[in-house]
């Protein structure tokens, strides 16, 4: 929020720092002083009067979601507990960062670019079953009996919709689990599946090219021909899948008939020098698809790597699955940054849950929800800040503790979209995209 | 003499409640690499030194402390409390030499405590002097830091020192354990005290600590489970004897047990038209004797015990119902757990988001919807000195203060000063916060009154209204009334305390007091909650004027059109209109046998004129062996049958056989079931027992065979009651037991193993890790000794009485033929997800096992139904209507069966692994086998039990994949049937665009479509490309992908 307000200086001129007096700047510093600013508080006017729900704008164009399956120890990665016993801090000695924050010595590449991203210490939230964990960091909602809450992807794509022909929801490689799907939303805004690993030699996104021996003029003979036949059957049936497979058709359709859409798909189009630096594996070319498609213009990506339930030996584990993670999104910052997309791209890297804070017997740490960490990077993020912390052995937020809730809710904002608005669920129930949530305002930019 | 044993190692050890004592805990854990370090820490920052000798010296003893430490030295603070001449000792010991860098293994040492006490007196003394100095209350011991918290409460241990005890209260406020689990068990000391606990103590000590733990008894949950049968029942009464007008009232009888006992009633009548009102108020109520019992509006009071009648008139009508007093000149004091407990729960106190938040709400928990009476009281009474009560001015009391809102209180005012409520609260209050007996009933010497404190069944009454909605400004409604049922025969009128709630608000909304309100159209199921029990009843909300002409329920018609025409009725639907025989002939094919009709049965069929020819298509339809191979793959996915590291694809192939075998032979359901359970034998030579290979894990076993056989997800118990079933962790560990002693070895053939019933092994409960015995879930601990286990359960998951099996089985194969099941989803069973249908579904279990198992004959009975047969077009009634079959549901044809479909129009065969050219996707043996197309199209995994592994709904890369992959396109070319129509045979672009129609679609183009069609032919020279394309755009159609 401090930044639009002085925004329109900036906008007369593009050479950002000249265009402010001393005066502006102290003007806006004294507002933001109060945490307020004067959209801000013209903003707070407008909701009080009424509940409108497109007032907010797009800090984040896109998110790219990596999704850590099985629990990160947050202990071995962004929350190191070096001043705790052995038997709590583990084998992995910590690293210091560019920022003077100690990180596991599993992420050397990112310690070294502590000040492009922030990590919440103190997300919280009290499921400690795989799926229901899930559930929590998929949906900002805990699992209900009786609703099914839809991902955030389809939350996005209910939005937004497509841009540039692309579907607005990917999941790398595949759809991760069962919440990432559609809940109570219709399942036309469900997540388009790679269907194949990026890091494979032979990855190829199929059926993105018309089959053999079908030219443009053929297939525009076989849609006409498509309608037809649809024609009735399309008029008397208004079922939801009916409908969903009908646009599921129609992006296709789109997707197709856009060159630069398909393209997008194509790992190989990739400079290999570039391939290399976010290393040929899986963490790194999942991630150098993530960018490639929200580059695109793909509005949510998920992707998931590892098997992170690390209940036995975790040190050689973490060695194992982390570097290449570690590289991948080092690589993914810098390329982002590069690209001028860093601002736009909200990169988020969560996990169903924490881990023990004591290692258990078999060398390995088991579930643990009441406190894990979360990084943050761009679209809208501020770079360089450790949100929250945990306590001494991480094993409860010592401050600030952050739920799904809040995430999800701060998520939303960053892409503008009302995390209190309503959705309509089946029999006329309007559910709330988020139930609550506070904005992590420390951490916006 | 007491013990404390403290685990040494874990980091949060405090034995005082002061910061300073528990900061000490941690300084153990973290800095006590040695353990005289550790005792030293302890000792001084514990403060025992000071206090501990100060407090004894004032009323004459002084404590003997003895220290054995393996290192010898002992420490300066337990050297000051040195005196052998004394009678008290606190002594340290340590069992085991501290380790210093192994991290990883578990190490404790015991820090242990010696009361060595004469007598409770002496007890006494010492607990007023440790009270005076402030140090035990509120004493804690236990470790978070790992997954197996443990749990004790030492209030129950002491409480059991009887009175003089009890009147000490400071004691009672020691406590070991660790609050970071949502699921408290009290667990631990028994193991701690049978070494150590003196012959006086022990009988009563193990009789406390047991009590929670058998809290899912056998008996009440046995209750709970005819009670709902019973409501069960009565609803199908209460429907087959709909005529004219009836006044019902409910409860249908009256029972007070008390002075203090009430009970309010209902009386409603049901109209012609199956709408029921509620006329609670109009009806002239008196009752026969009033000299024995009151009246007060609608609820009865005792005065004397005797027995009675209320009497109900309301025009012609009369109803009686008996009343019965006992006891009703006693009134008993007022109980925490009976009484003050749902006072709690009702008033949302213990709720997640309140105090029931495994942490507590500022500073004050309680255990989540009461499952912990005793802890609760504890913490009410004890906690934090006598903070929350003041039990010399009981109206000053912070707990009631709180709760009317007269103090801040972040949850708000909670009820007013002048309700039942506060009333209850201020008495128990008044009375001294006298505790329940309740902790001595799992010893199993239940006396009366504990016996009584925790209901064993609940009951809501009316069973079912329909409600018509009225207009702006009135409103209308029904009152329910909640009874619980306790074990001693009593029953009392919990509308006041369960807690209500509706699964459709906007439908029917229910009040706190279980009065519910008329909303939009719809059906609700509105639930109440007490205790662990709880306990629906439908609603159905009609709008006020509505026009409908009821169809006429054809008394000789198939039952399932009776049960469904009669629920339509009471929703005011109509149902969908018969669909056309090419649509039945369809749907009926590919239900069936998970194919398309061939040309020549699809005219064999539509020109027969017979009337019978749905019944003899179905019967036909069911002798195929696609029928049996369609249920050996859903079973297969169901159990999984996939070869892995494990299983040898030998194994997971003779296995699939073995189940195709079964289901062609028509081998009843039960009977498989029967042999996969107690299946023994080498996984070549007995395939079956590869059950137990492909899932090796015990507890996993269990939860399969819950899932799959049952439809009951019992999952969530491994680590804590089910929150929305009735399920306890007791139930979940006692059926797993069954599977225990499964034993495996290797065979000759290195791919082959041997399972075999070992005779031995336990399952052990997370938390007492004690061996569980082998319980039937909601039943019996039938008597193994000697048995294999998985006989008996296979005995009883099978027998004809069991609630589960057949409807279960019933339900899935309802929900193949029908879209949804009876229960969505179908293997997730349980009482907050009650079926749309309850009498079908209960027929339809009794109807597979009249049938013997033979499921043949239910799916008969299922297409030969009108719901079958509808339409999928909707009419403006049940157009919103997704859950009572008024109209066809749209299905997407399965991921297997759409590309044997795709396969046999384009006559272009598949080939899959293991299996000949020409197979069909639905044979597939091993669940590893599979393509792109099958993957996309959501077939399933086969990585768990869930039904929901195989997915329907579409995709993108489905679109994708139909519009350029290679299983609509390169089918089309390869198999030539176009090249073979057009070349060979010489058939006219008409006759061929017929043909294609009607292989795929099952109906003849429309002359509309044909002449498009056609015109879109005639300006292209290559005849055979133009005609595969309108090949292909039939199987794009999404009338080809959906069964209809």
């Amino acid at each position: 929020m401090k930044r639009s307000a002085f925004r329109f200086p900036s906008q007369r001129n593009p050479c950002f720092g000249n265009s402010l007096s001393r005066r502006g700047m102290l003007a806006a510093g004294a507002m933001s002083g109060f945490g307020l600013t004067l959209p801000d508080l013209l903003m707070r006017q407008a909701f009080a009067e009424q509940k409108t729900y497109d007032a907010i704008k797009a800090k984040a164009k896109s998110v790219i979601h990596v999704f850590l399956p099985g629990g990160m120890a947050q202990q071995e990665s962004f929350d190191p507990k070096p001043y705790s016993p052995l038997e709590y801090r583990g084998e992995l000695r910590p690293i210091k960062t560019t920022t003077g924050e100690h990180f596991c010595e599993t992420v050397p590449q990112l310690a070294k670019r502590a000040d492009k991203f922030s990590i919440i210490r103190s997300m919280t939230h009290g499921e400690a079953a795989h799926p229901r964990g899930v559930h929590n960091m998929f949906t900002g909602y805990k699992p209900s009996p009786a609703v099914q809450y839809p991902s955030f992807g389809a939350v996005v794509s209910h939005e937004y919709g497509p841009r540039n022909n692309l579907p607005p929801y990917v999941c790398i490689p595949n759809v991760p689990n069962e919440f990432a799907g559609t809940g109570y939303l219709p399942s036309s805004y469900g997540g388009f599946a790679l269907g194949s690993d990026p890091a494979r030699g032979d990855f190829k996104v199929r059926d993105l090219n018309l089959a053999g021996g079908v030219d443009e003029q053929r297939f525009l003979r076989r849609k006409s021909a498509l309608q037809i036949v649809n024609h009735s059957f399309d008029q008397m049936h208004t079922a939801d899948n009916v409908g969903a497979m009908d646009t599921f058709y129609e992006r296709a359709y789109d997707l197709l008939d856009t060159p630069a859409a398909k393209e997008a798909f194509d790992i190989n189009k990739e400079d290999n020098k570039l391939r290399d630096k976010y290393g040929r594996s899986e963490a790194g070319q999942r991630l150098l698809m993530s960018r490639r498609l929200v580059e695109a213009g793909v509005r949510l990506v998920t992707m998931t790597y590892g098997q992170w339930d690390m209940h036995q030996n975790l040190t050689g584990n973490m060695k194992k699955t982390m570097p290449s993670l570690d590289q991948g999104l080092a690589a993914l910052i810098d390329d982002l940054s590069d690209r001028g997309m860093l601002d736009e791209t909200l990169v988020m890297v969560t996990s169903e849950f924490g881990r023990t804070p004591k290692v258990n017997t078999d060398a390995g740490r088991d579930h643990w929800p009441k406190v894990f960490s979360v990084m943050l990077a761009g679209g809208g993020i501020k770079g360089g800040i450790i949100h929250g912390a945990s306590d001494s052995t991480a094993a409860e937020p010592d401050s600030d503790p952050v739920s799904p809730a809040d995430l999800a809710a701060t998520m939303y904002r960053l892409l503008g979209i009302v995390s209190d608005k309503e959705l309509m669920a089946p029999g006329d129930r309007p559910i709330e995209i988020v139930d609550g949530g506070k904005l992590i305002t420390s951490l916006m930019a | 003499m007491i013990m404390l044993k403290i685990r040494y190692f874990s980091a949060n050890v405090s034995i005082f409640p002061h910061r300073a004592a528990r900061e000490a805990g941690r300084l153990i854990g973290r800095q006590g690499r040695t353990l005289q370090g550790a005792v030293s820490n302890a000792v001084k920052s514990f403060g025992l030194g000071k206090h501990v000798l100060d407090s004894f010296s004032c009323v004459g003893i002084a404590p003997r402390v003895r220290c054995r430490t393996t290192r010898g030295a002992m420490p300066n603070a337990v050297k000051r409390l040195r005196n052998p001449s004394r009678r008290w000792a606190v002594s340290l010991a340590s069992t085991r030499p501290f380790p210093k860098r192994e991290a990883h293994r578990k190490h404790c040492c015991n820090l242990c405590v010696f009361w060595d006490l004469k007598t409770n007196a002496w007890l006494l003394i010492c607990c007023l002097v440790l009270r005076t100095v402030g140090i035990i209350s509120g004493g804690k011991i236990g470790s978070e830091s790992r997954q197996d918290f443990r749990f004790v409460e030492l209030p129950k241990l002491l409480a059991s020192f009887a009175t003089p005890l009890r009147s000490v209260e400071i004691i009672s406020g020691w406590k070991t354990g660790s609050e970071s689990r949502q699921d408290f068990r009290f667990v631990e000391l028994p193991k701690l005290l049978a070494s150590f606990a003196t012959p006086l103590i022990v009988p009563t000590v193990l009789s406390l600590i047991s009590a929670p733990v058998s809290a899912a008894d056998p008996a009440e949950a046995k209750h709970s489970n005819q009670g709902r049968q019973s409501t069960a029942k009565q609803l199908t009464d209460t429907l087959a004897k709909q005529s004219a007008d009836q006044l019902s009232v409910y409860p249908p009888s009256i029972q007070l047990g008390s002075a203090r006992d009430f009970q309010s009633f209902v009386a409603m009548i049901r109209k012609d038209s199956g709408v029921t009102v509620d006329v609670s108020k109009e009806v002239d109520w008196s009752v026969g004797d009033s000299k024995i019992v009151k009246l007060n509006q609608n609820t009865v009071f005792p005065i004397a015990d005797g027995k009675t009648n209320l009497i109900a008139s309301y025009g012609n009508d009369k109803v009686r119902i008996p009343i019965e007093i006992s006891g009703g000149s006693k009134r008993p004091a007022v109980s925490f757990a009976k009484d003050v407990m749902p006072v709690l729960t009702r008033s949302g106190c213990n709720t997640g988001s309140c105090h029931g938040a495994s942490r507590g709400k500022d500073g004050f928990r309680l255990s989540l919807f009461g499952f912990d009476p005793a802890g609760d009281y504890y913490r009410i009474t004890r906690e934090i000195g006598v903070r929350r009560i003041n039990l010399a001015r009981p109206s000053e009391s912070l707990l009631i203060k709180k709760s009317i809102g007269a103090v801040p209180h972040t949850g708000g005012k909670l009820f007013d000063k002048d309700s039942d409520y506060y009333a209850t609260m201020l008495e128990w209050l008044q009375d001294g916060v006298p505790a329940d007996k309740a902790s001595d009933k799992a010893a199993g010497k239940a006396d009366k009154d504990s016996a009584s404190l925790e209901a064993t069944s609940l009951a809501i009454y009316p069973p079912q209204a329909v409600i018509q909605s009225k207009g702006e400004g009135e409103v209308s409604g029904q009152q329910f009334v909640a009874i619980a049922s306790y074990a001693d025969g009593t029953t009392r009128d919990v509308t006041r305390l369960a807690s209500f709630s509706s699964n459709n608000s906007s439908s029917a909304a229910i009040d706190s007091d279980g009065f519910v309100t008329a909303g939009l159209r719809g059906e609700a199921f509105v639930m109440a909650r007490f205790g662990t029990h709880t306990q629906g009843s439908q609603v159905l909300v009609l709008p006020e004027n509505l026009k409908y002409d009821a169809p006429k329920i054809d008394p000789h018609a198939n039952y399932i059109d009776q049960l469904v025409d009669r629920k339509l009725g009471q929703l005011r639907m109509l149902p969908s209109d018969q669909c056309s025989d090419e649509e039945f002939l369809r749907r009926a094919t590919i239900d069936i046998v998970g194919l398309l009709p061939t040309e020549k049965e699809f005219h064999r069929f539509v020109n027969d004129p017979a009337d019978d020819k749905r019944a003899r298509l179905i019967d036909q339809l069911l002798d195929r062996k696609e029928f049996s191979e369609i249920w050996a793959m859903k079973f297969a996915q169901l159990l999984m049958i996939k070869s892995t590291n494990q299983v040898s694809y030998k194994s997971a192939y003779l296995y699939a056989n073995w189940l195709t075998d079964k289901f062609a032979r028509n081998v009843p359901i039960d009977e498989m079931v029967r042999e996969l359970l107690t299946s023994s034998g080498g996984t070549f030579s007995a395939p079956a027992t590869n059950f137990y290979e492909l899932e090796r894990d015990t507890l996993k076993t269990a939860e399969n065979v819950a899932q799959v056989f049952m439809g009951i997800r019992t999952q969530c118990a491994q680590c804590h009651n089910h929150p929305f079933d009735r399920w306890t962790m007791d139930d979940y560990y006692g059926f797993a037991s069954f599977f225990s002693q499964v034993g495996r070895k290797n065979a000759e053939d290195y791919r082959e193993k041997i399972v075999f019933n070992r005779f031995k092994g336990e399952v052990k409960h997370l938390l007492t890790e004690r061996p569980v015995p082998p319980t039937f879930l909601g039943g019996d601990r039938p008597n193994t000794k000697g048995k294999d286990r998985r006989v008996v359960l296979a005995d009883w998951l099978t027998n004809p009485d069991n609630p589960y099996f057949a409807k279960s089985i019933a339900n899935r194969v309802w929900a193949h033929m029908m879209g949804s099941g009876i229960v969505d989803p179908v293997d997730d069973i349980r009482i907050s997800n009650p079926p749309s249908n309850p009498e079908l579904f209960d027929e339809l279990g009794k109807r597979l096992v009249d049938y013997k198992f033979d499921f043949r004959s239910l799916v008969r009975d299922i297409c030969n139904s009108k719901a079958y047969g509808r339409s999928t077009k909707t009419n403006e009634s049940n157009a919103h209507d997704q859950r009572n079959y008024a109209s066809a549901t749209i299905r997407r044809i399965p991921a297997e069966s759409l590309l044997d479909c795709i396969s046999s129009v384009t006559e272009s065969p598949d080939k899959f692994k293991g299996l000949p050219l020409g197979s069909r996707a639905v044979q597939i043996a091993d669940g590893t086998t599979s393509n792109y197309f099958l993957t996309a199209f959501g077939r399933s995994p086969r990585t768990t039990a869930c039904d929901c592994e195989a997915s329907t709904s579409p995709s993108l890369s489905q679109a994708l994949h139909l519009l350029n992959g290679n299983s609509v396109h390169n089918k089309i070319v390869s198999g030539k049937v176009i090249n073979r129509w057009l070349d060979k045979q010489k058939l006219s672009p008409e006759t061929i665009i017929d043909r294609i129609y009607v292989r795929a679609l099952s109906r003849l183009p429309s002359q509309e479509e044909k002449t498009k069609l056609i015109a879109s032919l005639n300006d292209q020279k290559n005849k055979i490309a133009a005609l595969q394309d309108v090949f292909w755009a039939v199987l794009n159609s999404r009338e080809f992908v959906f069964n209809h």
